[in-house]
């Protein structure tokens, strides 16, 4: 089997599986072949499909051409978080907790849409456990292709060490206050976080019913558009040449503490941007209070979904799960409302901030990736928690409903990759992906692949 | 705009709030969760209402279960 098939892009591989010049089982077998060899060494998946998936690819061989060319992700591998449920799979949502959707035979939304646009599902992804702490301790962590002593983030762990690594070509994740992004940026992978509501949310393991988002994370821009138009079928705009982007606002204000390597980079794809769009400085709503109002919001909402699981299960829980999901017990009603309200105000404090502009650049993690096992960081003078310190830029997003995706912008010194977040408005989620596309395209960052993992 | 928050909620009370709940005893006294709660349920309590205007409680079931 020819492993380099597995390294392609979707792009590439759906145009060759399209021509027939390769077959959706011999795109499979390169996959399988490679993730058997790759994956012991990053913990990337909880379960691998295998059988299914070879059924599958042997059943679209047998489809007609012209159903195939109806289908863009035709014969294309693509794996799932495990907190979406696949049919014929348990969820396990990375934890040890005995959960319905374990056996819930039913296919998520997204899935049914995955399939309907021809693509394989061959595996189940790590992820945080319950999308909202760490990975559990009897799961095994997760390791970051780039450097295996380096944490991939969370909590779509699983997801972007796949996806980084080429094995598959692009997986499903899901964002609730970073879960997509960070550990894209992490990984040197494109992930979206699509517009609030775009992308359905039956048959994923909630956190956080406001905040929840479905979105896909690939190797370039276009495979990550390519799987959106895919699992949001019915919403994709028309192409609107009056809409398309003419000017960026750049928020990097100086006084948050940002690890150098990340300011240079973000400056340095400013100056790229500025060759295409007006690039003006905006000034937007504290992070700190986005930050503040997701986590209450979310806490309580994550506390209410697990109020009988915690009572029954509790020492099934990862401590610092359950600790979270302790403190939304322990959030009142009038917090709740509080932070509910405050998020209207962040909502228009973010339209005003952006007023006359297409979308906005900021970074994703102030940080790149962190060591395996590192509870806290430091930046410049701060110390401070690692998951708080990864997460700053990334929740505001998340409570406007902003779609946001983190796109490749360089490497720290030491090697490891760095992430831009380019954000736009509710709905503008093609807006956002034409900004990132032509960023893309005038550098190399995406172009990067980690070192090969050896066998030995 | 709303800036960085700081407020002035009480371990007391947080704590006293778990015992009404009923949380095992264990989890009233973790220190460090109760210290995590009042940090973020009072720098919302410190937001003046004149900050929050006339924001409203947004519509929050959104459509994303369809």
């Amino acid at each position: 089997v020819n492993e380099s098939l597995a390294r392609g892009t979707l792009a590439e591989t759906s145009a060759l599986l399209q021509r027939g010049a390769v077959s959706p089982s011999e795109v499979l077998d390169s996959v399988l072949e490679r993730a058997d060899r790759v994956n012991p060494h990053l913990n990337a998946f909880v379960t691998v499909l295998e059988p299914q998936a070879r059924r599958r690819a042997r059943e679209l061989e047998r489809q007609p051409r012209e159903i195939r060319e109806r289908q863009p992700l035709w014969g294309v591998p693509i794996s799932v978080k495990d907190n979406i449920a696949v049919a014929g799979a348990p969820t396990t949502a990375g934890s040890s907790v005995p959960l319905e959707y374990a056996r819930d035979s039913a296919d998520a939304a997204t899935t049914e849409s995955l399939l309907a646009a021809g693509a394989i599902i061959f595996a189940k992804n790590r992820l945080y456990e319950f999308a909202f702490g760490n990975q559990h301790r009897t799961h095994g962590t997760t390791k970051n292709p780039w450097r295996l002593d380096r944490t991939t983030a969370g909590s779509s762990s699983g997801s972007v060490a796949a996806v980084a690594a080429s094995l598959g070509f692009g997986s499903i994740g899901t964002d609730t206050g970073g879960s997509i992004r960070v550990p894209a940026a992490m990984c040197g992978v494109v992930g979206l976080k699509p517009t609030l509501g775009r992308v359905p949310t039956r048959g994923v393991v909630p956190v956080s019913w406001s905040l929840d988002h479905v979105g896909p994370m690939a190797r370039t821009v276009a495979d990550a558009a390519a799987i959106l138009r895919a699992i949001s079928p019915g919403t994709e705009p028309a192409a609107d040449p009056e809409h398309s982007p003419r000017r960026v606002g750049v928020a990097l204000d100086g006084e948050t503490p940002l690890d150098p390597a990340v300011r240079d980079a973000v400056r340095e794809a400013c100056a790229v941007l500025s060759q295409m769009y007006d690039v003006v400085e905006v000034d937007l709503p504290s992070s700190q209070l986005a930050r503040t109002v997701l986590w209450t919001i979310a806490s309580a909402e994550a506390s209410d979904f697990h109020r009988h699981l915690l009572a029954r299960h509790g020492d099934l829980y990862d401590p610092l799960v359950r600790r979270r999901l302790l403190r939304g017990r322990l959030i009142s009603a009038a917090d709740y409302v509080r932070a509910q309200r405050l998020r209207a105000v962040l909502t228009t404090e973010l339209d005003s901030a952006a007023e006359g502009v297409d979308a906005v650049v900021l970074p994703v993690s102030p940080i790149p990736a962190y060591s395996l096992g590192d509870r806290r960081v430091q930046i410049g003078s701060i110390v401070e928690d690692a998951s708080d310190a990864v997460t700053r830029f990334t929740p505001l997003f998340s409570l406007t409903g902003w779609p946001a995706l983190s796109v490749p912008c360089g490497q720290s010194r030491d090697g490891l990759p760095l992430g831009i977040q380019i954000a736009a408005r509710p709905g503008d989620d093609e807006v956002a992906l034409a900004v990132a596309h032509a960023y893309e395209q005038m550098t190399p960052w995406h172009l990067l692949r980690p070192p090969e993992i050896t066998s030995s | 705009m709303i800036g960085p928050l700081d407020g002035d909620a009480t371990t007391e009370g947080v704590r006293w709030y778990a015992q009404l709940l009923g949380l095992p005893q264990n989890d009233v006294d973790d220190a460090a969760l109760i210290a995590e709660t009042v940090a973020l349920t009072s720098s919302l309590a410190a937001v003046a209402e004149r900050d929050l205007g006339d924001a409203p409680l947004p519509l929050l079931f959104v459509p994303t279960r369809l």
